[in-house]
């Protein structure tokens, strides 16, 4: 992964030149610009990420040389905390990165602008995907500008499959296969199936033909958690848990991820991102050319995955909304985006350059390219991050039913508080 | 002695044994985990004394090498500056407040001793809600930063701090003689002579203890300096980082518990010091150390 | 209570009418010197109880406060809500019973350990009393994190000790089940770690405090029972009990009134939540005002007047008992 940066870091400079449309400042005075201006980026530091947002500081002061760039790294599972505590009057941000599912909440608590004027004035706005760009918007009005794509897919010890004379699996049936051979000759777990993971649970649902939520007209939704379907896929992922990762009960990816990292795991589902995220737990970094990447396998074949991706906000207290808005277009920008995809291994929320070499050679990126044709939604409300980061209806269900209960009940139950939560109002 | 005695007085220092390892096998495993050399602790094969000493951990918690940019130092200095800061002022406002009510007889007296009675009862945790509110109101209305920062937190543990510490002071300056004082007046001494020779020596006892009952709470308090600090780190408290490392860093379970240690140490030290005053202390006052 | 430890609050002293002193002449009046502690604790506490209860009659979330727009009167909604929401008995429920579990224990316990330091000589009694400061002293954070640390899955001390108990003894899928059980994911495993460690913490105070008056009781009567033939059982609730009845009571109100307000503790344990059966009051209140999405003040605060009036109400019996050894003249 470390080596294509280099290139890419060559590409991006070509996008430069060949876009030209950066630095055209439209409105804003630079002589106006604040002192400073804050980011909040999700995830943790990495070199790669520092090192780009050292590039867009180099960008960035080509036209506003007396703003610094401020930059925090918000983990994930503070984002929630975080910006919340920023609405309440504690620190905050002037440009926020956010999950596209949680736009929508953000802009019913009034924690983002509304962006419509500026996206409208904005020229790259049009050559970004539309779907995400809806995906970024609420009751029609702007509120965010994709910054990339982020899809999942299974991530694998390839030198290990590759002893054992295994492809990497594309359906249950051989994911099971694979994992109870490596536990078999590893002794080791063969799959980590965290409870707290939606994302990732997401996938076995849809894949066998079940659902979350559905709604008709996008306003009233029902909960799907009783479907035969879903039950079913529900009951395989905490068996999946139960034979496979038992000790990922209660847990989210992350302490997969470290498993991974130090030869405890043989696969889990994450995205080609966590590829870095891995390299700098492990013990030795270079275990990460050992790892693979392919789509997630679904009952029979891929699975779809859910389309996960990250948007660019202005945060409500921001100073500056001009300026601020003024920083978060030269991110989102077509140069800047195609290095920002680069270095964190995301994809660019523009169509065009997923055609671009960097991320069609790479066998991992192949995979994630793979599983973008794939791609599902969360329910499109601003209650879904209500149900899901506050209320964990889905993992809290998956738990119980991984700690013994029963899933037909208890995924009665959750379904009765999802459709509940999903259908109550917002101002 | 007969042989039932004999068993009595085995099955007694037997229970004794017993409860003196339920208390503290915890804190031995707390300095035991904080030694340890780090192979020896994250291990799915735990063993109960550390094959040698290390002083690793401390290390790594006091230079901050465990997360970049967290410097165990500051969170000390900022605890010593709340702590302190609260508890001294509570100090002279309640000496103060504790000379007007035992010494006084004014109208308003008994409205305000119940008045810290009721406060004293409301706890912290119900409160918190618009205990934060109204610093925020606080900080829009005046332009003060009182929230994300130390300045806030600190008015409230002095103001949590006051109540007890009036109400054990009254005892001790009630029990001076008012005689003593005469005498002296007699003789010619002026009150703030009167205040530092007589009153001062007889009420000192009395206002290290509560000082230090303040100073305990203050050093353990956790959901105010959590809600009112949110994310700006550079202001944690000892507890707030300890929780803060426990999150953040997950296993580092060497780092936690020693610095784990070097919180509890301190307050270890006071209590072999008040030992005598803690009950007391406690049974009036409802505070918890 | 105890006799040699309590200061001297209760002195006779204090009840005397305040003589008028030399004092006076550096401090004017007494309204003065009480002035800085009485704005202190109306603008930072009193005031946010005051609130506390216009905010629980009130629609107040975090949207609200962003915006700048006021609570806004709401007739009794949250209260009503409250009373059909099944999560909230739930809650009300557990933390009842966790809270009774507590309180139990740490009682018991504390008597017994009091009974025992008493009947102990005194070198070994000291010892045992300074070992028990040790788990009384340590702040509550870190208490919290050293349990969740003994109990860990997999690696802690305790699921360790567990797993290895002899095959012969326990069968063999025993090991295997300790190895991963996770204590923090259920509310009865993890209620069962929380009252281990209030009852860890709170014992000492307890024990001590029962020694205290248990020196306090005269030995005669304890000489006379012995030669009627009295059991210890008998000793303990025909003298012991009736002697310190006054000071139990008292234990009894301030161990409720301590354990209702764990938060702490419960933080550190079930650190992501993801179940809200672990909740209990003090925690709900902080998620409702911090953590739900969007914070709603209102139901916090109406949650924060439901367990202020328990509180007050098992603190009134505090309160009158102070009133009448004349704590308030």
């Amino acid at each position: 992964m470390r080596l294509t940066h280099i290139a890419a870091a060559g590409s991006a400079l070509v996008f430069a030149t060949a876009c030209a449309g950066n630095g055209d400042g439209g409105d804003v005075d630079p002589g106006d610009a604040p002192e400073e201006l804050t980011i909040w980026t999700m995830g943790g530091a990495t070199e790669e990420s520092e090192e780009f947002f050292e590039e867009l500081r180099d960008e960035w002061s080509q036209d506003y040389p007396d703003t610094s760039l401020n930059v925090e790294y918000i983990p994930w599972d503070e984002a929630q905390d975080s910006i919340t505590n920023a609405l309440a009057g504690g620190d905050a941000p002037d440009v926020l990165e956010a999950g596209n599912d949680q736009v929508s909440n953000w802009a019913v608590q009034g924690a983002i602008l509304d962006l419509d004027e500026y996206v409208a004035d904005w020229d790259e706005a049009e050559d970004i995907n539309q779907e995400a760009m809806d995906y970024g918007s609420y009751e029609n009005t702007q509120y965010s500008v994709p910054l990339h794509l982020a899809v999942r897919t299974l991530i694998y010890r390839a030198d290990w499959l590759e002893d054992l004379g295994h492809d990497a699996p594309e359906t249950w049936d051989e994911l099971v296969e694979v994992a109870e051979d490596i536990e078999d000759e590893h002794g080791v777990l063969g799959f980590g199936a965290p409870t707290d993971f939606t994302n990732g649970i997401a996938s076995f649902i849809w894949s066998n033909g079940g659902e979350i939520a559905t709604s008709e007209d996008g306003a009233e939704w029902e909960g799907q958690l009783t479907d035969p379907a879903t039950v079913e896929a529900i009951e395989f992922y905490t068996d999946l848990t139960n034979d496979f990762s038992p000790v990922y009960t209660g847990e989210n990816e992350l302490i997969a991820q470290a498993d991974l990292a130090n030869g405890e795991l043989g696969m889990y589902i994450d995205g080609n991102w966590a590829f870095d995220e891995i390299a700098d737990q492990a013990e030795d970094p270079d275990m990460v050319d050992n790892l693979g990447a392919a789509p997630i396998p679904g009952v029979d074949g891929m699975a779809p995955a859910f389309a996960g991706g990250s948007n660019l906000t202005v945060f409500s207290t921001a100073d500056d909304p001009d300026f601020a808005f003024e920083l978060l277009s030269t991110w989102a920008s077509k140069d800047m985006a195609a290095t920002w995809a680069e270095y964190t291994g995301f994809f660019p929320a523009y169509p065009e350059l997923l055609d671009e070499p960097q991320f069609q050679e790479d066998e991992v990126a192949q995979a994630s390219a793979e599983q973008l044709e794939n791609q599902r939604y969360f329910p499109a409300t601003p209650n879904w991050t209500d149900a899901d980061f506050e209320g964990k209806i889905i993992p809290g269900a998956v738990l119980d039913i991984a700690d013994g209960d029963n899933a037909e009940e208890r995924l009665a139950e959750a379904n009765e508080e999802l459709t509940e939560v999903l259908n109550q109002e917002t101002d | 002695m007969s042989p039932r005695k004999a068993l009595r007085s085995v099955g007694l220092y037997g229970a004794g044994v017993v409860v003196l390892i339920f208390a503290v096998f915890p804190v031995y495993w707390m300095a035991a985990t904080a030694f340890r050399p780090q192979g020896e602790i994250f291990t799915r094969e735990p063993t109960l004394f550390p094959t040698r000493i290390t002083f690793d951990h401390f290390d790594r918690v006091l230079s901050g090498q465990l997360l970049p940019g967290v410097r165990f130092w500051d969170f000390l200095i900022n605890s010593l500056i709340v702590t302190v800061g609260s508890t001294a002022m509570a100090a002279v406002f309640a000496l103060m407040a504790a000379v007007a009510v035992a010494r006084f007889k004014f109208r308003l007296r008994s409205a305000f001793i119940m008045l810290l009675m009721l406060i004293q009862m409301v706890p912290m945790e119900a409160i918190i809600i618009s205990l934060f509110l109204n610093f925020r109101h606080l900080s829009d209305a005046t332009g003060l930063e009182l929230l994300g920062n130390l300045s806030g937190m600190l008015v409230v543990y002095l103001a949590v701090a006051l109540p007890i510490t009036i109400i054990m002071l009254r005892g001790f300056v009630a029990a001076v003689p008012p005689e003593l004082e005469e005498a002296a007046a007699i003789d010619g001494a002026s009150g703030w002579t009167i205040f530092w020779r007589i009153l001062m020596p007889l009420v000192a006892p009395g206002l290290i203890a509560a000082s230090i009952f303040a100073f305990i709470t203050a050093w353990n308090e956790f959901i105010v300096a959590l809600t009112f600090l949110g994310r700006s780190t550079e202001y944690y408290t000892l507890p707030l980082s300890l929780s803060y490392y426990f999150g953040r860093t997950g296993t580092e379970w060497g780092a936690i518990m020693a610095a784990s240690t070097l919180l509890t140490l301190p307050v270890m030290l006071f209590f072999l010091f008040v030992q005598k005053r803690m009950v007391s202390g406690l049974t009036m006052g409802a505070v918890k150390g | 209570m105890a006799e040699s430890t309590a200061p001297a609050a209760t002195t006779r002293a204090e009840r005397r009418p305040p003589a008028p002193l030399r004092l006076l002449s550096v401090i004017p009046t007494p309204y003065l010197l009480i002035a800085a502690p009485l704005i202190i604790l109306s603008v930072v506490l009193l005031w946010p109880i005051i609130q506390m209860v216009w905010y629980s009659l009130s629609d107040y979330t975090l949207p609200d406060l962003a915006r700048g727009d006021a609570p806004e009167w709401n007739n009794f909604e949250h209260y009503r809500q409250l009373l059909t929401d099944a999560e909230f008995w739930t809650i009300f429920r557990n933390t009842v019973l966790v809270v009774i579990a507590m309180v139990a224990g740490v009682l018991t316990l504390g008597t017994l350990v009091g009974l025992l330091l008493h009947k102990l000589p005194r070198w070994f009694s000291t010892v045992v009393a300074t070992g028990m400061m040790l788990a009384w002293a340590t702040p509550q954070i870190s208490a919290s994190l050293i349990y969740r640390w003994l109990f860990l899955p997999e690696r802690g001390l305790v699921n360790y000790t567990l797993a290895n108990f002899p095959e012969w003894l326990v069968g063999t899928r025993w090991g295997e089940f300790w190895t991963t059980f996770n204590w923090f994911l259920q509310p009865l495993s993890l209620f069962t770690i929380l009252a281990m460690i209030i009852i860890w913490q709170g014992f000492p105070f307890v024990a001590v405090t029962v020694l205290a008056g248990l020196k306090s009781v005269p030995y005669e009567l304890y000489e006379a029972a012995r030669v009627d033939g009295a059991s210890a059982w008998r000793q303990f609730w025909s003298i012991t009990y009736p002697v310190l009845r006054p000071l139990f009571a008292l234990l009894l109100v301030l161990q409720i009134i301590w354990n209702f307000r764990i938060f702490t503790q419960l933080y550190i344990l079930a650190g992501g939540f993801q179940n809200r059966d672990v909740y209990l009051l003090s925690y709900y209140i902080y998620q409702q005002g911090f953590r739900d999405n969007p914070p709603d003040y209102g139901m916090g605060s109406a949650l924060a007047v439901t367990m202020t009036i328990l509180i007050l109400i098992v603190s009134a019996y505090y309160l009158r008992m102070m009133i009448r050894q004349g704590e308030t003249r």
